[in-house]
C-alpha cells in the first residue's frame, strides 16, 4: 500500500479513525471507536445490532460528525471539513450500498446508477453509458429500464452496487448491504460486489453481522457498546 | 339489516377516531374543516348577499326627499331642502339642509323630528368622526350643533356618514337643478325601487362567487386527500383484521366526515363574525349592517347537507384507483395513458352554455343557471385539462439537469396528485381573470379619461350658481384658504347670436384664471379676447372647435337666453364688443376642456351682468398638504353649502367597481395562499414519507440546492402547465361572459399579470415552505434504522 | 476438550479435593458424561507431575480422595494460555467453548475475549472457505458452503453466548 497524499513519514491508512464518541440524546452510540482502512482492502465492521456499527460508518463517511475524535481521509481532517466539502468527498470519493430503500423510486435503474455521476457533473449521455456498462457487470442489464418497484430485492441491491462503485470511488461504504436478501441473492451481492471492489483497489467498509458477508473481508473489527476491540487477526496468540 | 347498520355506524366511527390520530391526523383535520369552513362561509355570504343589496336599497329609497311632482306652494306639509353632500378624504357624506314649513312635515326614517335651525341629527360614524380630531376641519364645515341621531332606519350601512341640518335661511330658488339649489317637497321616503339586483349586478355576483368557490372546493378535495398514503397503510392494517373494501372505504369516509362536519360550524362561527365584523369595519369602503347579512334557512339547511356530502364523495372518488390489500396497498403500477375526448367534453359545454345564454334587460332563471352552468363547467374542464398536458410535457422532461429529472420523474408516477393540487391554482386564476376581464368591460363604461392636468391643478369646482357675488365670494374664499395656492375663477355663459345655429360663449374672469383657457399673452385689466372656432390651439384630435363667430363692434344681448324665472323672456342686456378685441388661440385649461367665444375681464365686463353663469375654477392645493383639499372645502361650503368641489384625478372610476375589483383581486390572492399552504403541507408530508431516500441522497453527497430545485421543480412544473392553461381558460371565460352581457370583448392585462404573477408567487411559497422540512429530513438521522 | 484445563480452571477458584473436582465438573459440564473418579485420579496426577498443580494438604484417612490440590503459578499460566488460544474451527465446537466461558467466568477472565478470539479463527477459516469457494466450481462451492454454515452456526451460537455472558455469569457464579 502507498501513500502519496500524506507528508508523514510512514504508510498512513487511506481512512482512518480514533477515539470517536458520538451520543445522540443521551443514548451513547460511539463510546471511544477506532478504525483503519487502506486503499483497496475489505474490512468487515461486525457487531451486534445497536453496538454503533451504523454510526461508525456515518462518522467515517463524513455523513455524520463524531461528537469528538478525529477521522481522518487520505491526509485530510474530515471534521475540519464543511458540509460542502464533505458532500463533494462522498459525491467523488466515495460510494454508499445501504440495505434497502436507497434506489430513488421515480428514476429507472439506469438513471438511478448513472445518478452519482451526474451529480457530480458529468453529461446525462456519458453517465448513462458508463452506468450501462455497470449494470452489466453486476448481472444486471435487463433491469435497466425498469424501475426499483418492478424488480427483486436482489436485482435492487445490485443495482444499488454498481451504483455504489460507478464514480470508481476510493471506499466504498456497505451497510448491511445483503441484510435484506436470502443467502443465494446475498452471496451473489458479495461475489460481484468484493471482486469488483478488488479489481478497482476500492476499500471496503462492510458493516455486517453475518459471518458468510464478513468472509469476504480481508480482516474484520468488532463494535461492541460502542466501542471498537483491538484488531485481533494478528495478535490472536 | 340492524347489523349491518352497527358495522356501518361502527366502521364510521372508526374513521372518525383515526380524524384525530396523530400530528397528521389532527392536521388533515383541522385543514379540512378550516377549507369546508370556508367554503360554508363563501356560500352563506353568496346567498345573503341579494337580501343586503335590497336592504340597502330600500333603506335608501325611504329616505329619499326628492319631489318629481308639479311645483308645490308652501304648505304645512312642505319642506324646504337643500342637498348639502360633501366629501371628507374621500369619504362620501350625505347631509340634507332642511327647513319645514309647516307643523306636519313627515319625518324619514331614522329621524324622530326635523332638527331646528342651526342644530343638527348626525349618524354615529359622523358623530365619532367629528369628536375624533382627525374631523376638525369637517367640524368647521359643518357648523351646527348635535341634537339628535340619525338612526339606523335612516342609513344605508352602520359606517355611513349622514346628517340632516336645521337651515332658517332657506327659501326656494328660482333654478333648482344648480349647487345649493332649495326645492320644496311633501314627499318624504316610501319611493318605490326596482326590486332586486340589477342583471349586470347579478351576473357579476355570481361568476365572482363561482371563481372564489370553486377553488376553495378544489382545496378541500385536496386537504381531505393530505395523509392519503398514510391513511392507505392504516386501512391495509384494517384489511388484515379483516374489514372489507367497501368497509375500509367508510373508514376513510368517516375519517373524511369529522373534518367536514367540523367545518360547518367553523363556516357558522366566521360567518357569524364576518357579519358582526362588516358593521365596524369598512372594507372595501362598505360597512353592512349585521341585520342585513341574513341568509335564508333553506339554503343553510342545503349547505350544511351538501358540504359533508361532497367531502364523501371526494373521499370515495380519491379511493377509487387504490385498491386496499391486507398486505399493503396497490395502485396501478402505470396508470392507464389519459385520454384526451372526454377532458374536453365538459368545457366545450361551457363553451355552449354560455354561448347560448344572453343577458337582456333581466336575467331570467333560466339564464341564470345556464351562466353558472357554464362557468361551472368551464372551469372544472380547464382542471380536468391540466393531467392531461402534464401527462404529455413531463414525458419529455426526465432528460435535463438532475433537479429536474427528479422533478419530472415524481410528477411522472403521482402527476395525478400534484395536478389537482395545482388545479386550484389553475381555476383561481382562470376564474379570476375571466372576473377581471368582465368588470374591465363592464366598468370601461364607467371609467373615463378625465383629461385632468394635475400639474396645472389639483381640485376644481364645476357649477351652475345662483345669487349674486356667490361667484366671487367662493374665489376669494379659495385663495384665502391656507394650503391654496392659486385659484381661478371663470364665469361664462351661454349666448344665442343671431344668425349663428351655434351658441356663443361668453367668459369673464381676471387675468389669472383668463391665461389659463387661452394662450393670451400680456393679458391686462380691460383686456377683450376672441378664440375663434375652429382656431385650434390645442391639437387634441377632436377637429375643430365648434362656437359662433363674432367680430369687434358686434351687439350682444346677454340675456337672450334667460327664460329660467318663468318662462317669459328677460329684458334685454345689451353689450358691445369692444373694438380693442383681440384674437387668440384656446389653450386646454387644467380641468381638460378648451373653450371658444368670447373671454373679457372684470373691469371690460361686470360679472354680475351675466345671468345664471355657470362657475369653473380650478385649485391649485399645496403640494404634501393632505387637509389644503379639505379647507378648501369647508371655505367654499361656507359660502354655497353642497358645492362641490372635486379632488382631481386622471381617471374617475366607479368607486365601488373600483372596490368589487380590488375585492376580488385580494380574495383571488388570499385562495392561492390558502392553496400554497395546502401545497405545503403535502409536499412536506411527501418529503417526511421520502426521509430515507432524502438521507440516502445525502449519504451520496446530494447537494441542498439539487434537491431543493428538484421540490421546485415539482412544483413548478405542474404550475408552468397550469398558468398558461388559466391565461387561455380565463381570457376565454372572460371573452363569453362579456359577450354574454353584450359587452365588447377585452382582457385585463394587468389584472392577469398580477394573477399569473401571484399563482407563480404561490408555489414559489409553498417551495419555500417546505425547505425547513427538507433540510430537516436531509439529517443523515433518517438514515438510521427503525 | 480439555479434561487437564478445566479441572485446572476449577481449582483457579480455590483448592478443592478430587472427589470436590469431579463433582463441580459434573455438575457444570458432565450433563451427558460424567467424569470417572479414574479419569480424575490420572488427570490430577499428570498436572501433578507437570508442576502444574500442587497437594495442599492431606486429610486423614484413607485413599487418594483425601489430597487437597491447588494450582501453581505454571498452572495459572497454562489455563490463561488455553483460554486465550482459539480453537481450530471444526464442527461441534460448543462444549469446549462452553466451558471456556465458564472457566473464564469463574475465574474472573475476559470471557468477551475468548469469543472474539474465536470469531476471530472462525472468520480465516471462512476466509478461505469463501476464497476457494469463489475460485473453485460448482462442487466446491457445495462442499465450501456446507462448512461455512456449520461455522456460521458456531459463531452464531458464539454471538447469542457473547450477548448473554451477563445473564450466564450471574447464573455460574451462583452455581
Amino acid at each position: 500500500m502507498t501513500d502519496t497524499t500524506s507528508g508523514l513519514p510512514g504508510p498512513e491508512p487511506l481512512l482512518s479513525a480514533r477515539g470517536l464518541r458520538k451520543a445522540y440524546g443521551s443514548t451513547p452510540a460511539l463510546d471511544g471507536a477506532g478504525f483503519t482502512v487502506d486503499a483497496g482492502e475489505i474490512v468487515a465492521v461486525m457487531g451486534p445490532s445497536g453496538s454503533g456499527k451504523s454510526t461508525l460508518l456515518h462518522c467515517l463517511a463524513g455523513i455524520v460528525k463524531p461528537d469528538e475524535g478525529t477521522v481522518r481521509y487520505a491526509g485530510r481532517e474530515l471534521s475540519a471539513l464543511g458540509d460542502a466539502e464533505r458532500s463533494a468527498l462522498r459525491r467523488e470519493e466515495f460510494g454508499f450500498v445501504f440495505q434497502f430503500g436507497q434506489l430513488v423510486p421515480e428514476l429507472t435503474c439506469l438513471e438511478n446508477v448513472a445518478l452519482p455521476l451526474r451529480l457530480a457533473g458529468a453529461r446525462r449521455r456519458d453517465a448513462e453509458r458508463r452506468a450501462a456498462a455497470w449494470l452489466e457487470r453486476l448481472e444486471v442489464t435487463d433491469s435497466g429500464p425498469k424501475r426499483p418497484g418492478e424488480i427483486s430485492g436482489g436485482q435492487g441491491q445490485r443495482v444499488a452496487v454498481a451504483r455504489a462503485l460507478v464514480g470508481e470511488p476510493r471506499v466504498v461504504f456497505a451497510d448491511e448491504p445483503t441484510g435484506a436478501l436470502d443467502s443465494l441473492n446475498g452471496e451473489r451481492v458479495m461475489r460481484l460486489l468484493s471482486a469488483a471492489a478488488r479489481e478497482t483497489r476500492a476499500a471496503v467498509v462492510l458493516v455486517t453481522h453475518e459471518a458468510r458477508v464478513a468472509a469476504y473481508s480481508d480482516r474484520e473489527i468488532v463494535v461492541r457498546d460502542g466501542r471498537t476491540t483491538a484488531d485481533l487477526t494478528a495478535g490472536a496468540l | 339489516m340492524n347489523t349491518r347498520l352497527n358495522t356501518w355506524s361502527r366502521e364510521l366511527g372508526l374513521g372518525a377516531r383515526f380524524a384525530f390520530s396523530g400530528r397528521e391526523g389532527w392536521f388533515r383535520t383541522l385543514l379540512t374543516a378550516f377549507g369546508v369552513g370556508c367554503a360554508v362561509a363563501l356560500l352563506m355570504l353568496a346567498t345573503a348577499l341579494p337580501g343586503m343589496m335590497n336592504a340597502r336599497n330600500t333603506r335608501g329609497a325611504e329616505r329619499d326627499l326628492m319631489y318629481y311632482g308639479p311645483p308645490l306652494a308652501a304648505g304645512a306639509d312642505t319642506l324646504l331642502v337643500r342637498d348639502a353632500d360633501t366629501e371628507f378624504h374621500g369619504a362620501a357624506v350625505h347631509g340634507e339642509l332642511v327647513r319645514p314649513e309647516g307643523p306636519h312635515v313627515a319625518t324619514p326614517p331614522g329621524l324622530s323630528a326635523w332638527p331646528g335651525p342651526g342644530t343638527m341629527y348626525v349618524s354615529p360614524a359622523l358623530r365619532e368622526l367629528l369628536a375624533a380630531p382627525g374631523g376638525a376641519l369637517l367640524k368647521q364645515r359643518l357648523p351646527y350643533r348635535e341634537v339628535g341621531t340619525v338612526g339606523d332606519a335612516g342609513l344605508v350601512e352602520p359606517g355611513e356618514l349622514a346628517y340632516y341640518a336645521g337651515d332658517a335661511t332657506l327659501s326656494p330658488t328660482s333654478d333648482n337643478s344648480g349647487a345649493g339649489a332649495v326645492y320644496r317637497t311633501n314627499s318624504i321616503g316610501g319611493h318605490a325601487i326596482t326590486d332586486g339586483l340589477s342583471p349586470m349586478l347579478t351576473l357579476l355576483t355570481v361568476v365572482t362567487f363561482l371563481v372564489l368557490l370553486i377553488p376553495v372546493g378544489v382545496f378541500v378535495a385536496t386537504a381531505v386527500r393530505i395523509g392519503g398514503e398514510r391513511r392507505d397503510r392504516r386501512l391495509a392494517a384494517l384489511r388484515l383484521v379483516g374489514v372489507d373494501i367497501r368497509g375500509t372505504h367508510r373508514v376513510a369516509a368517516g375519517e373524511a366526515l369529522v373534518g367536514a362536519v367540523l367545518g360547518l360550524p367553523a363556516g357558522l362561527l366566521v360567518f357569524a363574525v364576518a357579519r358582526e365584523l362588516v358593521a365596524r369595519v369598512q372594507l372595501l369602503g362598505l360597512s353592512v349592517f349585521p341585520s342585513d347579512l341574513t341568509p335564508r334557512g333553506w339554503l343553510v339547511g342545503l349547505i350544511a347537507l351538501a358540504v359533508p356530502l361532497c367531502a364523501l364523495v371526494v373521499t370515495t372518488v380519491s379511493l377509487r384507483g387504490v385498491v386496499i390489500e391486507p398486505l399493503g396497498v396497490v395502485r396501478a403500477a402505470r396508470p392507464p395513458r389519459r385520454r384526451l375526448w372526454w377532458r374536453l367534453l365538459l368545457p366545450a359545454l361551457g363553451v355552449l352554455l354560455l354561448l347560448t345564454t344572453t343577458l337582456g334587460d333581466t336575467f331570467s332563471d333560466s339564464a341564470q343557471r345556464r351562466l353558472i352552468a357554464g362557468v361551472a363547467s368551464l372551469l372544472v374542464g380547464v382542471t380536468l385539462l391540466l393531467p392531461w398536458l402534464m401527462e404529455r410535457v413531463v414525458g419529455r422532461l426526465g432528460r435535463g439537469p438532475v433537479p429536474l429529472q427528479l422533478g419530472s420523474r415524481r410528477l411522472q408516477l403521482s402527476g395525478g396528485a400534484a395536478a389537482r393540487t395545482v388545479s386550484g391554482v389553475v381555476v383561481a386564476v382562470a376564474g379570476a381573470i375571466a372576473v377581471q376581464s368582465l368588470f374591465g368591460g363592464v366598468s370601461s363604461q364607467y371609467t373615463t379619461s378625465t383629461g385632468r392636468d394635475l400639474t396645472r391643478a389639483q381640485a376644481g369646482i364645476e357649477a351652475t350658481l345662483t345669487g349674486p357675488d356667490v361667484a366671487e365670494r367662493v374665489i376669494t374664499g379659495l385663495r384665502s384658504t391656507p394650503g391654496v395656492l392659486g385659484a381661478t375663477g371663470l364665469l361664462s355663459m351661454y349666448v344665442t347670436v343671431p344668425g349663428s345655429p351655434e351658441p356663443l360663449t361668453v367668459a369673464v374672469g381676471d387675468c389669472a384664471t383668463l391665461v389659463e383657457y387661452a394662450a393670451i399673452g400680456g393679458c391686462r385689466p380691460g383686456g377683450v379676447y376672441d378664440v375663434p372656432p375652429g382656431a385650434s390651439g390645442v391639437s387634441d384630435g377632436q377637429g375643430p372647435l365648434p362656437g359662433a363667430s363674432v367680430h369687434p363692434g358686434q351687439r350682444l344681448d346677454l340675456n337672450a337666453d334667460d327664460t329660467s324665472t318663468d318662462g317669459r323672456s328677460a329684458r334685454p342686456s345689451p353689450w358691445t364688443i369692444p373694438t380693442t378685441l383681440r384674437t387668440v388661440a384656446a389653450r386646454r385649461a387644467p380641468d381638460g376642456s378648451t373653450h371658444t367665444g368670447v373671454f373679457a375681464t372684470p373691469q371690460a365686463l361686470a360679472p354680475g351682468r351675466l345671468a345664471h353663469p355657470q362657475l369653473s375654477s380650478v385649485v391649485r392645493l399645496a403640494p404634501g398638504d393632505g387637509d389644503a383639499i379639505e379647507r378648501a372645502r369647508t371655505a367654499v361650503s361656507a359660502v354655497v353649502p353642497g358645492l362641490q368641489l372635486e379632488a382631481y384625478s386622471t381617471t374617475t372610476t366607479d368607486r365601488k367597481f373600483a372596490n368589487i375589483r380590488r375585492g376580488l383581486l385580494v380574495g383571488a390572492v388570499v385562495t392561492l395562499l390558502l392553496i400554497a399552504l395546502g401545497m405545503a403541507v403535502s409536499t412536506t408530508e411527501q418529503l417526511r414519507e421520502r426521509k430515507r431516500l432524502l438521507a440516502v441522497l445525502v449519504a451520496f453527497g446530494t447537494k441542498r440546492s439539487t434537491l431543493a430545485l428538484s421540490v421546485l421543480w415539482q412544483s413548478a412544473v405542474p404550475i408552468l402547465l397550469g398558468l398558461p392553461l388559466a391565461l387561455a381558460g380565463g381570457i376565454g371565460l372572460g371573452a363569453l361572459l362579456l359577450r354574454v352581457t353584450g359587452q365588447p370583448v377585452g382582457v385585463d392585462w394587468g389584472a392577469a399579470g398580477v394573477l399569473l404573477a401571484a399563482g407563480a408567487g404561490a408555489v414559489a411559497a409553498a417551495t419555500l415552505l417546505s425547505l425547513p422540512a427538507l433540510w430537516r429530513m436531509m439529517r443523515a438521522d433518517g438514515l438510521r434504522t427503525e | 476438550m480439555s479434561i487437564g484445563h478445566t479441572l485446572l480452571g476449577l481449582l483457579e477458584a480455590g483448592p478443592s479435593h478430587g472427589y470436590d473436582l469431579k463433582r463441580e465438573f459434573d455438575a457444570r459440564f458432565g450433563q451427558d458424561r460424567p467424569l470417572h473418579y479414574g479419569q480424575v485420579y490420572s488427570t490430577m496426577a499428570r498436572l501433578l507431575k507437570h508442576g502444574l498443580v500442587e497437594v495442599e494438604g492431606v486429610e486423614p484417612g484413607e485413599g487418594p480422595e483425601r489430597k487437597r490440590y491447588a494450582i501453581t503459578d505454571a498452572g495459572l499460566t497454562d489455563v490463561a494460555q488455553w483460554l486465550r488460544t482459539p480453537e481450530k474451527p471444526e464442527p461441534y465446537l460448543q462444549n469446549t467453548l462452553y466451558t471456556k466461558v465458564v472457566i473464564a467466568l469463574l475465574t474472573h477472565r475476559s470471557a468477551e475475549a475468548i469469543l472474539d478470539a474465536q470469531r476471530s479463527e472462525h472468520l480465516r477459516l471462512m476466509r478461505e472457505l469463501t476464497r476457494r469457494k469463489t475460485e473453485g466450481d460448482l462442487v466446491d462451492q457445495l462442499i465450501c458452503d456446507h462448512a461455512l454454515f456449520h461455522l456460521e452456526a458456531d459463531l452464531r451460537w458464539l454471538e447469542l453466548t457473547a450477548a448473554r455472558l451477563d445473564q450466564l455469569r450471574t447464573a455460574v457464579v451462583v452455581a
